[in-house]
């Protein structure tokens, strides 16, 4: 085992600490990782460091050098784990990435990532052979391996002298989801990451005696920093269940809570509801260990809460264990944070001054709507709300959230005159939509076409460049946009086309959901199909979400 | 129970939980013709048909299926292991 030397307090890289904490505490369990067909398996952290050094190892051998991109597209087994902070550990830069369900059309996916492989210049990756159709769309000198080929990298280590890293360098790349083309690889340094696991921890007292129960994906921000980064660089335990699974069988998280005595977990607001509808009413667990069930990723929703603490209040469900995080890649993760030990605060506002005009007002009973605080910003993070001349706006009033912070992305990998865009003077702009009330932060909204489904984000433009592209539809007649589903607690993705009238169109519904499913992995809830010159364009000629939206709305509230 | 009659209880069970007519609902029915038929929906579908009609079934299999079809042979073949 190899000591890098220095105690956990003072490291200033991720790999030191791994070294670290199993030099000071080797047969402590750093995760669990359960699955349905091969069981659970228990990772110590002697485990974890030897196992992500021997592959290390051998990526070192290969040829891989110092920031070299690597590309992990795996389930949530071990080798996930090992192959991640093996790149590390060799000094290539980690990044996970999801991979074709099995009702997607693998061909179709990997096409749309092309673009992408070919920018990052992207060499390495590492998948399962039932994913081999990824090696169609990577560059020409790249290396495509096969963990079923590979078994005996996580065992058996080649000598290897390590490798220097400095807390500047680039610890991993998060992608951005749902966006065909080129997903925004934010770059994330290890001071970064580092600082953002310190100060998140301090705001919701995390430490090493905590246990966080996940089934997130690892390639989204919250399953990978607030779930496995916290846990295993502050040394609490990670369960890491398989999203699959979870969402088939939800009350595996309450399971494993109740056994685990798990203090933490994560989950973006549908998540509560989707326990709320899916746990028999005759059954009882005990989640008296939960400090916190964080709601993060997508809207918040007063109604979640109330229906999740309806039915679990028999269960030891302490009074403030319901808590909201605002978080983003770009800050590593949090930016916000409500109280623990407090309720979030809620606020109600006049719905249609905030609305239409982006204002702040007290309610009249005909317009209100509720909304909860974010909380306030964590250690060494600054927000700032900004105009359309992104200057700040007076306290109170709705603009562009901004974050300045210690922890802030070093910026879009490959993509300068998207970073020059969105970090300014050291301020990167969200595109949220939020005001300051009493020093804490609510979001009310975005700028931009980003619409979040299920804690995954989509533009809208991506949705309707895939939807135009079925043959059938009128070019550029396509819009895209989400609607509320108070029942799922997220929104529901509808796109509205028109119809060319010829033949190819016939089957336009199918052929819509079939093709952004494959290319975006996203379901829509429904496809309108229209005659020609049905959808509604804006004065500037363009068509109009905001429009179409509210007349699609209309016609379903009366139908 | 025979097949047309474990056709019939599964299509009440997805039209319940879609909201639609369920003498909509054939063999050949794919999540693609329903609106709202998402992977979160699809778990619901699952969660009922294994508590209305008395199986188990297997996370994997419960995501491969092509169509309607599909989950009523599924769905017998569960009844028939058991």
């Amino acid at each position: 085992m190899t000591d890098r030397g220095q105690m956990q307090g003072l490291a200033d890289d991720i790999v030191q600490i791994l070294s670290n904490n199993a030099c000071e505490a080797p047969d402590l369990v750093a995760c669990i990782v359960r699955q349905e067909s091969s069981g659970h398996t228990v990772i110590t952290r002697r485990e974890l460091w030897q196992r992500s050094s021997a592959f290390a190892s051998h990526l070192r051998a290969e040829g891989v050098c110092s920031g070299d991109p690597y590309i992990v597209a795996l389930t949530h087994r071990p080798e996930m784990l090992y192959a991640f902070f093996g790149a590390m550990i060799a000094g290539a830069v980690p990044a996970f990435m999801p991979f074709p369900t099995a009702k997607q059309n693998a061909q179709l996916f990997w096409q749309t990532h092309q673009t992408l492989f070919s920018l990052i210049k992207a060499r390495w990756f590492l998948t399962y052979r039932a994913n081999a159709e990824m090696a169609a769309v990577i560059p020409g000198d790249a290396a495509i391996r096969y963990v079923e080929d590979v078994g005996g990298w996580f065992t058996e280590a080649q000598p290897s002298p390590p490798v220097p890293i400095s807390s500047e360098s680039i610890a991993l790349l998060q992608h951005s989801s749902g966006t065909t083309g080129l997903k925004k690889g934010v770059m994330l340094s290890h001071a970064a990451v580092l600082n953002q696991v310190r100060h998140y921890a301090a705001a919701i007292g995390f430490g090493p005696h905590d246990v966080v129960a996940s089934w997130l994906p690892l390639y989204h921000d919250m399953g990978l920093i607030a779930c496995l980064m916290m846990s295993v660089l502050t040394g609490a335990r990670l369960i890491l269940l398989d999203p699959f699974e979870w969402v088939s069988r939800p009350t595996l998280l309450l399971d494993c809570i109740e056994q685990q005595r798990a203090t933490f977990t994560w989950l973006p607001n549908f998540a509560f509801l989707h326990l709320v509808r899916t746990a028999p009413p005759d059954r009882h667990w005990d989640l008296s260990s939960m400090k916190a069930f964080v709601n993060c990723s997508e809207p918040c929703k007063p109604e979640s809460f109330v229906r999740f603490r309806e039915r679990f209040d028999n269960c030891g469900l302490r009074p403030d264990a319901l808590q909201i995080c605002y978080a983003m890649a770009e800050n590593v993760f949090a930016v916000t944070q409500t109280q623990m030990g407090s309720t979030p605060r809620a606020l109600a506002v006049d719905a249609d001054a905030l609305e239409t005009e982006g204002r702040v007002a007290s309610p009249d009973s005909n317009s209100r709507r509720v909304i909860l605080s974010c909380g306030v910003p964590i250690t060494d993070t600054e927000i700032a709300i900004l105009d359309s001349a992104h200057k700040p706006v007076t306290t109170g009033e709705v603009g562009e959230i901004a974050i300045r912070s210690d922890c802030l992305f070093t910026g879009y990998n490959k993509r300068p005159e998207l970073t020059a865009e969105k970090l300014v003077d050291g301020w990167y702009r969200t595109g949220d939509l939020g005001f300051i009330n009493g020093s804490e932060l609510f979001v009310t909204g975005r700028q931009d076409d980003l619409m979040i489904i299920y804690g995954r984000n989509y533009y809208a433009h991506a949705v309707e460049q895939a939807a135009s592209e079925c043959p059938g539809v009128v070019p550029g007649r396509v819009v895209a946009f989400a609607v509320e589903n108070p029942a799922s607690g997220s929104r529901d993705a509808v796109v509205l086309v028109e119809d060319d009238g010829t033949e190819e169109g016939r089957n336009l519904r199918r052929l819509i959901k079939t093709k952004v499913f494959d290319q975006l992995g996203l379901t829509l809830h429904s496809v309108g199909v229209h005659p020609r010159g049905t959808l509604i364009k804006s004065t500037a000629g363009k068509i109009s979400r905001y429009q179409n939206k509210a007349i699609y709305l209309q016609r379903t509230a009366t139908s | 129970m025979n097949d047309d009659m474990l056709f019939h209880k599964i299509a009440r069970i997805i039209g319940d939980r879609l909201m639609i007519d369920p003498s909509r609902i054939t063999r050949e029915t794919t999540a693609e013709d329903v609106d709202g038929w998402d992977s979160i929906t699809h778990s619901l579908l699952m969660l009922e048909v294994e508590r209305q009609l008395g199986v188990t079934l297997a996370t994997e299999q419960m995501f491969e299926l092509e169509n309607v079809g599909d989950l009523v042979d599924l769905v017998a073949g569960a009844r028939g292991a058991a």
